[in-house]
């Protein structure tokens, strides 16, 4: 489909305005954040109508664009929408505006600030259309420069320390997954991920891999245990996989509220989204032990990061665990893909409802801690120190408005059914269950300490014992509340109605999925 | 056309030696000049030959010179020359700018930097291997004046040890190029007849490797690297960068046209060696830069260890590895200048110190808003970060690795993770020091960023980006060459097994 190149227009305007603002920022004169909200919504308005518009039942992708970019290398500038892009596309619209208006009310009134925020949206839109891993590549690591100095120049003490070890993980995760996504890419001779996937689908990456990466006669079944270590262990660090998340609960602390809301709602589905495209076709030829091992380190992981989350105190860093926790749903539901399913349908309807509870509990997650995050800024904003789970008490009085939207961001956290969260998590369990029945039942503790925690700090900060000091905060005002509205009523909504999600991801997921028939 | 990149350099220089001593922006100016007039030469053919040719050379003068010995004066290009071509004209334009200061003699300065750029552009044009070696001890020569006359503690020793150790590969190399015309019986040195002898394969299993080490000595390969950080840090900032920027290349630039091309059996016998030797390279590089205290050995080792990705790119012997190889050379001769340029003139000219302690006392945020930002944009470059050339550059050598020896591109892919950690580290110390440190008062003023670096370093940032961006304009320049049958025994008896 040829015409406008509308997702250049929503990936370029956001990169490029962001970088003017960086470059124009000035000491004094009046500052131009403003225009950073204004642009970044207008940019988020043609994203929305852009994944309105894309008709359902399409297969791979839509919007496509394509320009020579390295012929040597046979990679093109290719752009294009599938049905995982579309939703993560409509999340990165959904808060990058969001977000921009907080980080301006905390009074993060510079230029840079919210340039580099929008560069953040546009390299988003670029990782999330990237139909091959040059561009995919290109964007990722783009992304990561202005978010290092987010942290870097306006995060809490701390900060050197902390954003000099996020860009690290960063990088090592990022070299690690270029080098071994270059011998996937010199094994099927392109790098384009759908050849990725069609290699995996015709069974002849193995062979493939074999012969064209000979490195001392090492069995095929070596090289692609390489190979996905490189691919998935790179991109796990990003995702916040348990032996690899060291970076993760400091950034998301010592980060500006709003930055964090971006971590974590947006660019830790970025490991995922590359996991699906990049791990998932390596995953049926992944040595038998080799997987379970994974999934044993998984499922070990998010158990031990929701034990984790119960024993903090600062609630943001409470919830960067519980948000490890999140994702290592995903990761098991990633994973079990992997379990040979020899054609029979059953699994296959299981593999089915795994992978579509891995999109949806992106994107709910997305959502869901994106708005618990604000919800923590406009908290931490009223009482000008940081939210603790053993802090002021009895807010609900105080604070009605806050108190309720609060609760119910915590119960989708909680996954309560007719909330998005409930239906992802059960989607994965369902999935999980009939591949893996020891990976499903040891991930179910997690489940419950998660209530446990997250209830807890319900009832110490609202019904608690009140604090003399706190009877004068106000609540949440109606801008405020503007802001997140459509992230709460997306989260209410696809509680009841998921096949507004699932009808967009569905035609990618049965591809997917009818590839690894084996 | 292209010939008179050379003429023109070793006219200048001559003009600037007996530019009148009284006055020094003579000199400045008619260096600055030619190297722009130079620039634009093959910059002309690069826009307005749309087409890229077959990638088979171009002759532009070709004269016999000692009949009775088959020399020679073969001038020619074909893309790679060109575009090594055009990295020495930038490199040349923002040296001098970035040397603008000198005073010390400055006739005298410029006419030699002048020289030694003149001898580089025919390195990279002659395609008769005598004439290539002769433009090849040319440029040898007035290097050793420049860091022994301009440059900084322990010159003498820095210039004497590079001296030496270009003469011992030179000689190594001569060794080679003679051995081959007496094998071979051609009746010239040029490049053409002696490639269309058939060289017997006991003849190339030690001619490839003398000729080989002698041409990467001067591209800094591991174990023979010592004489390019205490070079560098000894030169003048000018010549560091044109040093780092261009002369390394040569080395690399030799050893691609002649033991590669001529011997592609010895290259196929010896290449597991030396691309081990090119892998230690890359490593031991980024670790002595990830503990040195002295920023500008920071940058020369960190000079090593990316040019040891060009070694390793050539002796992967693949189109893809080559091409990355070729791209390397110009992305490294860019950002190395640039680095160079922040950090010698910038930096340390100012403040009189290289010791990274010293410097994080010297607020040099506050007081060189523009030399902290051009750092940050030359170490991001460095580092490989999309969008400039040596994100491309070093993708496409780990993906010629990959085909061809695929445990090295992890050890390759360590030298990046520990690049990315060297660099941050000196950036973070110099220029984004903790806040214990910043309000000290300790700081000396330090002067303004001058016109001259400003338009210096700019060029340099845009030649970066350009590659980065849209690498198609270089690589449709490369690849024809790159598939002409002169390098094609080379990539076809190593097609991936």
């Amino acid at each position: 489909m040829s015409g406008f190149p509308w997702l250049s227009l929503i990936l370029w305007m956001p990169l490029l305005a962001g970088l003017a603002l960086i470059v124009r920022e000035r000491e004094t004169g009046p500052s131009r954040t403003s225009t950073a909200w204004w642009l970044s919504l207008a940019s988020s308005l043609v994203t929305l109508i852009l994944c309105m518009k894309a008709p359902m039942e399409s297969g791979p992708s839509l919007w496509k664009e394509s320009i020579e970019w390295i012929p040597s290398l046979g990679v093109a500038y290719e752009l294009g929408m599938d049905g995982m892009g579309c939703i993560m596309l409509a999340l990165t619209a959904l808060i990058m505006p969001v977000s921009i208006a907080a980080s301006q009310r905390a009074g993060y009134n510079h230029e840079g600030f919210a340039g580099c925020l929008l560069m953040i949206q546009g390299t988003l839109v670029g990782v999330f259309t990237a139909q091959n891993f040059f561009a995919w590549f290109f964007f990722y690591e783009i992304a990561l420069v202005p978010t290092y100095f987010l942290v870097r120049l306006w995060g809490d003490p701390g900060r050197e320390k902390v954003s000099l070890r996020f860009f690290l993980y960063s990088m090592l995760g990022s070299i690690a997954l270029l080098v071994g996504y270059l011998g996937l890419a010199s094994a099927v001779g392109s790098y384009k991920f759908t050849v990725l996937a069609e290699a995996s689908a015709t069974q002849a990456l193995p062979e493939a891999i074999g012969q064209r990466l000979a490195w001392f006669d090492l069995p095929v079944k070596w090289l692609i245990t390489l190979l996905f270590a490189l691919t998935f262990g790179g991109l796990a660090i990003k995702v916040g996989m348990v032996p690899v998340h060291g970076w993760l609960p400091d950034t998301y602390e010592r980060a500006p509220t709003s930055v964090t809301m971006v971590l974590t709602g947006l660019m830790s589905k970025v490991g995922l989204v590359g996991m699906v495209k990049m791990v998932i076709p390596l995953l049926p030829y992944v040595p038998s032990s080799v997987l379970q091992a994974t999934l044993a380190i998984a499922v070990f992981g998010l158990v031990y990061a929701a034990l984790a989350a119960m024993g903090q105190t600062s609630f943001k860093r409470l919830l960067a665990y519980s948000s490890i926790n999140h994702l290592g749903y995903c990761l098991i539901a990633l994973l079990v893909l992997g379990q040979p399913s020899m054609g029979e349908p059953s699994m296959q309807t299981a593999k089915t409802f795994a992978l579509g509870g891995l999109l949806l509990q992106m994107f709910s997650h997305g959502l869901i801690s994106a708005g618990l995050f604000y919800l923590t800024h406009l908290g931490e904003s009223r009482l000008q120190k940081t939210l603790r789970v053993d802090g002021p008490g009895g807010l609900r009085a105080i604070m009605p408005r806050f108190a309720g939207w609060m609760g119910l961001a915590v119960f989708a956290s909680i996954g309560l059914p007719g909330l998005s969260g409930f239906i992802g998590e059960f989607l994965i369990f369902r999935g999980v269950f009939a591949l893996s029945p020891w990976v499903a039942i040891g991930s179910l503790p997690a489940l419950l300490i998660t209530a446990i925690f997250l209830l807890r700090f319900l009832q110490h900060v609202f019904h608690g014992k009140s604090d003399p000091e706190s009877e004068q905060f106000s609540d949440l005002s109606g801008s405020e509340m503007a802001l997140m509205a459509p992230l709460f009523i997306l989260i209410v909504l696809l509680g009841w109605f998921p096949h507004l999600i699932m009808e967009r991801i569905n035609p990618t997921i049965i591809l997917t999925i009818e590839r690894m028939i084996f | 056309m292209l010939a008179w990149t050379v003429y023109l350099s070793f006219l200048a220089s001559l003009a600037c030696f007996c530019s009148p001593a009284s006055r020094p922006s003579y000199a400045r100016w008619i260096a600055l000049i030619t190297s722009v007039v130079a620039t634009f030469l093959p910059l002309s053919i690069l826009i307005f030959k749309t087409a890229p040719d077959s990638g088979a050379v171009q002759t532009i003068v070709h004269l016999s010179w000692v009949p009775s010995l088959g020399i020679h004066y073969l001038l020619g290009y074909d893309g790679i020359s060109l575009i090594m071509v055009l990295l020495t004209g930038i490199a040349a334009m923002s040296a001098i700018l970035f040397s603008w200061n000198i005073e010390h003699r400055t006739g005298e300065f410029f006419g030699f930097l002048m020289a030694l750029i003149g001898g580089v552009y025919g390195v990279f044009i002659s395609f008769d291997l005598f004439l290539l070696f002769v433009f090849y001890e040319i440029a040898i020569i007035p290097k050793y004046f420049l860091i022994a006359i301009w440059g900084f503690t322990r010159k003498s020793y820095g210039a004497m040890k590079l001296v030496l150790y270009s003469f011992v590969g030179s000689a190594l190399a001569l060794v080679g190029i003679m051995a081959t015309f007496v094998v071979s019986g051609a009746e010239s040195f040029a490049l053409e007849h002696l490639i269309a002898f058939p060289y017997e394969e006991g003849f190339q299993r030690w001619a490839f490797p003398v000729t080989f080490l002698g041409f990467v000595i001067l591209a800094g390969l591991w174990p023979f690297h010592t004489w390019a950080p205490t070079g560098h840090v000894a030169a003048p900032t000018g010549t560091s960068m044109l040093l780092a920027g261009v002369v390394m290349k040569l080395g690399a630039y030799g050893a691609l046209r002649i033991p590669l091309t001529l011997f592609p059996m010895g290259a196929a016998m010896w290449r597991e060696e030396l691309a081990l030797l090119a892998a230690v390279g890359i490593v031991a590089g980024a670790l002595v830069a990830l503990v040195h205290q002295d920023f500008k050995f920071i940058i020369g080792y960190s000079s090593v260890s990316h040019m040891s990705f060009v070694v390793l790119g050539l002796l992967a012997t693949t189109e893809t590895g080559l091409s990355g190889a070729v791209l390397q050379m110009f992305s490294h001769g860019i950002i190395a200048g640039l680095l160079f340029a922040v950090v010698g003139r910038m930096v340390c000219a100012r403040t009189h110190t290289r010791d990274l302690k010293e410097l994080q006392w010297m607020t040099l945020r506050a007081q060189l808003p523009f030399a902290s930002t051009l750092f940050l944009l030359a170490g991001l470059a460095s580092i490989g970060l999309p969008g400039f050339s040596g994100f491309v550059a070093e993708l496409h050598v780990l993906a010629g690795v990959w085909q061809s020896f695929a445990w090295l591109s992890l050890v390759a892919g360590l030298g990046i993770i520990l690049g990315v950690a060297y660099t941050m580290r000196a950036m973070l110390t110099v220029f984004w020091p903790s806040a214990l440190v910043t309000d000290s008062g300790r700081a000396p003023i330090l002067e303004p960023i001058t016109l001259q670096e400003k338009w210096g370093a700019c060029l340099l940032v845009v030649a970066t980006l350009s590659v980065g961006l849209y690498p198609k304009w270089m690589l449709d320049w490369i690849t024809p060459c790159l598939q002409s049958p002169m390098l094609k025994p080379l990539t076809e008896g190593m097609a991936p097994m």
